[in-house]
């Protein structure tokens, strides 16, 4: 509910134009957020984490991530139904079928190796699909990175989850298995917090630019150039100057 | 159908060497060959020189002035040729320390080097694609990461690496313009120096 708020929020506030990065005008409390979200991890995701990948062995972290990634095969499924694309909802629906039933409801992925492939198609790549190509960041509480897009299809996901009884049994089972698909989700991603300290300058935007250049890709959209880039910078012409680089023989 | 490539390759290996060791599908096979066969010696107490020998080896073939050109984009036709082997020099152990710290977590990484390059710029240009996995770690989605290289004198030489479609260098771009922006080249060039010297310093080296 409140992911929803904020996306109302963010959605009036995206008549404001960033000078420097156009796909990001909510910076402000985008930064905001990933402070809260920097601290949150630091004083309890990260720790909670590492406790849990301490006293859990990696075949049963395995079966947690396997056990969710399921349930997230069958909103891909339906994803792949909307966005028309009848082959991959084909391997969709065999992979929770697969997985389901020989793979112990969803604990082991047999479907992998089976050569069902893992295309996890979000309601967020829906609306790609259909047009939606370039949208704006937002990070989200607690979940990190995402776009207005995405944030968006999250909120709808959630909104629609099944009501208790088809994969958990009360709202309180439902709410403790977020949890621990956060926490599995972190204790893989346990490390990745320390190479984004060492590599990035401000590690706010060294984030952002990664995932829309990701997103971009997955997607198939071409990111907007800043306004300081209104052409593409040609490599050969930049280096052109250096005259080691001009006698170089091709 | 892979036996068939496979073949070929050898096939094509084989008959026309001067051509196949020119190839930038073959500089990055051979050079992510001889890293994986190093970083599986390291047994926890050597880390230090394997690192030292995975440097060695993979430095040669990067080209950090182009990279580091890329990065800054615009910027750099107003850096004076001092401050751009200076900001090359900072790149380039910004860049070599981050991910030669991350090299352990590749130990038994697979690595399937597609043996189809795409060719740019009148064939001077090439982007190699690869996909990494990392079966001990229970992913099931390979990672796509693609190198770009471009011919020179010396032989092929990388000058950006992208994982995901996420590029390495070109995340760095925002970053510096903001710096440049605030403070000027030299602002740049500082806050990449203290960045290095308190990192150096962090990891008690």
């Amino acid at each position: 509910m409140k992911t929803a708020h904020l996306l109302l929020l963010s959605i009036a506030l995206a008549g404001c134009a960033n000078p420097h990065e156009p796909l990001d005008p909510l910076e402000p409390m985008n930064r905001a957020i990933y402070h809260f979200n920097d601290t949150a991890d630091r004083a309890v995701v990260k720790p909670v984490a590492e406790g849990y990948r301490t006293v859990t062995p990696r075949p049963l972290r395995i079966a947690v991530g396997n056990f969710f990634d399921n349930i997230r095969d069958a909103y891909s499924a339906v994803n792949n139904a909307l966005r028309a694309d009848a082959q991959k909802t084909t391997n969709d629906v065999m992979r929770v079928a697969l997985n389901s039933t020989f793979g112990l409801f969803g604990l082991i992925d047999i479907a992998t190796p089976a050569g069902l492939a893992n295309n996890k198609t979000t309601l967020g790549d829906t609306f790609a699909s259909w047009g939606w190509k370039n949208s704006s960041y937002l990070v989200l509480p607690l979940l990190g990175p995402s776009t207005v897009r995405d944030g968006l299809g999250t909120a709808a996901t959630y909104t629609a989850s099944p009501e208790p009884g088809v994969v958990f049994q009360t709202h309180t089972q439902l709410a403790a298995g977020a949890v621990l698909d956060g926490v599995n989700t972190r204790a893989r991603l346990l490390g990745l917090e320390k190479t984004v300290d060492e590599a990035a300058l401000d590690p706010y935007s060294y984030i952002r630019d990664a995932y829309l250049q990701l997103r971009a890709k997955q997607v198939g959209a071409d990111l907007p150039k800043a306004p300081s880039d209104d052409e593409n910078i040609d490599i050969d012409q930049l280096m052109a100057p250096t005259p080691a680089e001009a006698s170089a023989p091709l | 159908m892979k036996k068939l490539l496979v073949s070929l390759a050898m096939l094509l290996g084989l008959s026309v060497p001067a051509l196949a060791a020119d190839s930038p599908v073959d500089m990055v096979r051979g050079t992510s060959r001889e890293v994986l066969d190093l970083i599986k010696q390291d047994d926890g107490k050597n880390t230090a020189k394997i690192r030292d020998q995975v440097e060695k080896l993979v430095l040669p073939k990067f080209d950090f002035q182009r990279m580091t050109a890329l990065a800054v984009g615009r910027g750099w036709r107003d850096a004076n040729p001092q401050q751009q082997s200076e900001l090359t020099q900072q790149f380039q152990s910004l860049l070599s320390r981050t991910y030669s710290s991350t090299m352990t977590r590749f130990k038994n990484a697979q690595v399937d080097v597609k043996p189809n390059a795409v060719f740019a710029n009148d064939g001077r240009e090439a982007t190699v694609k690869s996909e990494v996995t990392l079966p001990s770690n229970g992913e099931k989605k390979p990672v796509a990461i693609d190198y770009t290289l471009y011919k020179t004198a010396q032989g092929w030489k990388v000058y950006n690496v992208s994982v995901e479609g996420a590029s390495l260098v070109t995340v760095y771009r925002n970053q510096f313009n903001e710096e440049i922006r605030k403070n000027g080249i030299d602002g740049l060039i500082k806050v990449l120096r203290n960045k290095n010297d308190n990192m150096t310093k962090g990891a008690g080296a």
